[in-house]
């Protein structure tokens, strides 16, 4: 009889105006020695019948508590999260990491069908120190459009990242002009989820001006996978007109310029906007505790982590 | 003695029995008039103090009136100050602040959680969650019945969880107004409150992102309904929000029919372009109303709003629902937050 159900109201119920009426059929019947003890108790009792009847009636209007197990307070019961999927690149990135432990693992990327890509060289990837340490963790991602920068200059910025702020992926893009916003929006993200342990969404984007238009365009298509955009400007006088119109209202966006003394080109304010980007993003987390009782857990078969990365 | 006390339950207890026993004591004296007079005090006695001992239990189960002076409907900035329940040595602390309402016309205290990285990060600025409590209940109902400050600490150090700042402002500054966090047409300015006195005067007292990406939301039953109104509603203030079990309308009449438009989330999300928020809707499968009005925001929604679903197996739309969704809930609104700057 479940504490919503109909008939343990019309029980209690009845029960209430039974104790009600033996109350006071019975309230002259008992010697005066007795009726100490008979009379309050028979009140209270039918106080009480009165009362859960009042709170049966609630509770099967508003489906407060639908069982009794729902009275009890939910089992206590903890779960360690286990270690998130691992990208295809996992492994490798392990056995990099033993060389040089505290160095963030910059490596160009081939990703499956990469060579597809609208891009002037592979993309750069580089992947925080602590990576192979904590499994459990998936990474923000901070997507680098195209930045006319070295490959020394991209390795610097990423290490100036990593000693000022938490850990953050890094992907130096080198799209060309002329690519579409689906290969921010879906190609790249979605190759770059299989082979790391990368989130979702809340990722940034961080394009020179003269590429905001498509970048404008891939916040526009994508606003909850890039919700922050940072333009690189090579001059310092202000432009009216660098940042694409139209934008979501949602979205956060800044524009590094080039300081007054030391105008020069847009990758030299790169390392400013990468640490801007990386705060916008949320921390490495390890996944959402599980509900208690948790969910039933179906057991999947990991990918080889053994499987030398594609291009490596 | 708080009315939400132990003491003040069993005191109320006590009374009903003391009552029951002179109603029967004294039924048999006196005479006539006289007779008839200490009958009906001692009726009203019985019946008052069993109604008042019940509504104490209730409340010890709710954290509905925390203060006797809230009970008289008088503010409840004092209420809030009452001493809510402390952090572990080793985790985050309480700290209390008033938020005074140059916007909304509301001056009321507000508790606020700190996690233990604030004072190892002195130069750090966190991310800010506002927790919102359901109707009837307070603040307290977050610190005592639902020990945020116990999960927040172990969720963060389980590292699910960024070190966030945990806000529980009250939603009305009478204790027994529901507001559903709304702008009242001739009534209190709680939305106001608390997306623009809240967030202005955790800026000023405490060291918090104050940017979007650094602000969510959370909220159970009615607070949850809150949770995601507000998100839709200031998509600009909130990037995320968790719902555990709250409906999708306000259920009660603001003044101003915005409660079947404006305040209808399903109504927002059929006739509005949808924000680029993040939602998180969670109820028990046995919770009706709050499961189908989940289900229907759930269908409703068109990018770029993004909703997750969460449904507890069983559960009503109780207290232990809401302590066992707050953990995952918590997590999943760090997941979309901005990190701890500086």
């Amino acid at each position: 009889m479940p504490p919503t159900g109909l008939p343990l109201l019309i029980l209690v119920g009845v029960t209430a105006t039974g104790a009600a009426a033996v109350t006071v059929r019975t309230w002259r019947r008992h010697r005066l020695r007795w009726q100490v003890l008979t009379r309050p108790a028979a009140v209270l009792l039918t106080e009480a019948l009165v009362l859960l009847t009042v709170g049966l009636a609630a509770n099967r209007a508003e489906g407060f508590y639908p069982t009794w197990a729902d009275l009890l307070p939910a089992h206590a019961t903890r779960h360690d999260t286990g270690p998130a999927r691992p990208g295809h690149l996992d492994h490798w990135i392990t056995a990099q990491a033993r060389r040089a432990p505290t160095t963030p693992v910059a490596f160009p990327w081939h990703p499956p069908r990469g060579n597809r890509w609208p891009v002037t060289a592979a993309p750069t990837v580089v992947v925080p120190a602590d990576y192979p340490l904590h499994p459990t963790w998936r990474y923000p991602v901070v997507t680098v459009l195209a930045d006319h920068a070295t490959p020394a200059q991209e390795a610097a910025a990423a290490r100036t990242v990593e000693d000022r702020t938490a850990a953050t992926i890094v992907v130096f893009a080198h799209l060309r002009a002329t690519a579409t916003v689906d290969t921010l929006t879906e190609t790249l993200p979605d190759s770059l989820a299989r082979d790391l342990r990368v989130t979702t969404h809340s990722w940034a984007l961080i394009a020179p001006a003269d590429v905001a238009g498509l970048a404008g365009a891939v916040v526009r298509a994508a606003p909850t996978r890039y919700p922050a955009l940072a333009l690189l400007e090579d001059t310092p006088e202000p432009a009216a007109d660098v940042v694409p119109a139209d934008l979501p209202t949602t979205e956060t966006v800044t524009v590094v310029r080039a300081p007054q003394r030391h105008p020069g080109p847009a990758a030299d304010q790169l390392p400013t906007a990468l640490l801007w980007a990386c705060q916008q993003t949320p921390p490495p987390l390890s996944a959402p505790a599980p509900l208690i009782p948790p969910p039933p857990q179906h057991r999947h078969t990991h990918p080889s982590r053994t499987a030398p990365p594609t291009g490596h | 003695m708080a009315p939400d006390s132990l003491a003040a339950a069993l005191t109320a207890t006590a009374g009903a029995v003391l009552a029951a026993v002179l109603l029967s004591a004294t039924w048999d004296h006196g005479a006539g008039t006289r007779r008839a007079a200490l009958r009906t005090v001692t009726t009203a006695l019985c019946l008052a103090t069993a109604l008042a001992a019940a509504g104490i239990w209730i409340n010890r189960q709710v954290d509905t009136v925390t203060t006797w002076s809230a009970l008289l409907g008088r503010d409840t900035s004092t209420a809030a100050t009452a001493d809510p329940a402390p952090a572990g040595a080793t985790g985050g602390r309480i700290v209390t602040f008033t938020a005074t309402g140059t916007a909304s016309g509301l001056t009321l205290a507000v508790h606020a959680y700190l996690p233990a990285a604030y004072d190892r990060q002195p130069t750090a600025r966190f991310p800010v969650i506002e927790a919102l409590h359901g109707y009837p209940g307070s603040p307290a109902s977050w610190l005592n019945r639902l020990a945020a400050a116990h999960h927040l600490d172990q969720e963060i150090v389980a590292g699910r969880m960024a070190p966030t700042v945990v806000l529980f402002p009250p939603q009305t500054p009478h204790a027994l107004l529901d507001t559903e966090c709304t702008n009242l047409a001739h009534g209190p300015q709680a939305e106001t409150f608390l997306t623009v006195d809240v967030p202005t005067a955790a800026e000023t007292h405490l060291r918090v992102r104050t940017d979007r990406a650094g602000w969510g939301l959370i909220g159970y039953s009615a607070g949850g309904y809150c949770a995601a109104n507000l998100a839709l509603r200031h998509p600009e203030r909130y990037a995320t929000a968790a719902s555990l079990s709250g409906y999708a309308d306000p259920g009660i009449t603001i003044g101003d029919g915005t409660e079947h438009t404006l305040n209808d989330d399903a109504w927002r999300l059929r006739h509005l372009p949808n924000p680029a928020v993040a939602l998180y809707l969670s109820a028990g499968r046995a919770d009706r109303k709050a499961h189908r009005d989940a289900d229907t925001l759930t269908h409703l929604a068109r990018p770029p709003l993004c909703v997750t679903t969460v449904y507890v197996d069983g559960g009503g739309h109780s207290m232990s629902v809401w302590e066992a969704a707050e953990d995952p809930a918590f997590d999943w609104l760090s997941g979309w937050l901005g990190r701890p700057v500086g």
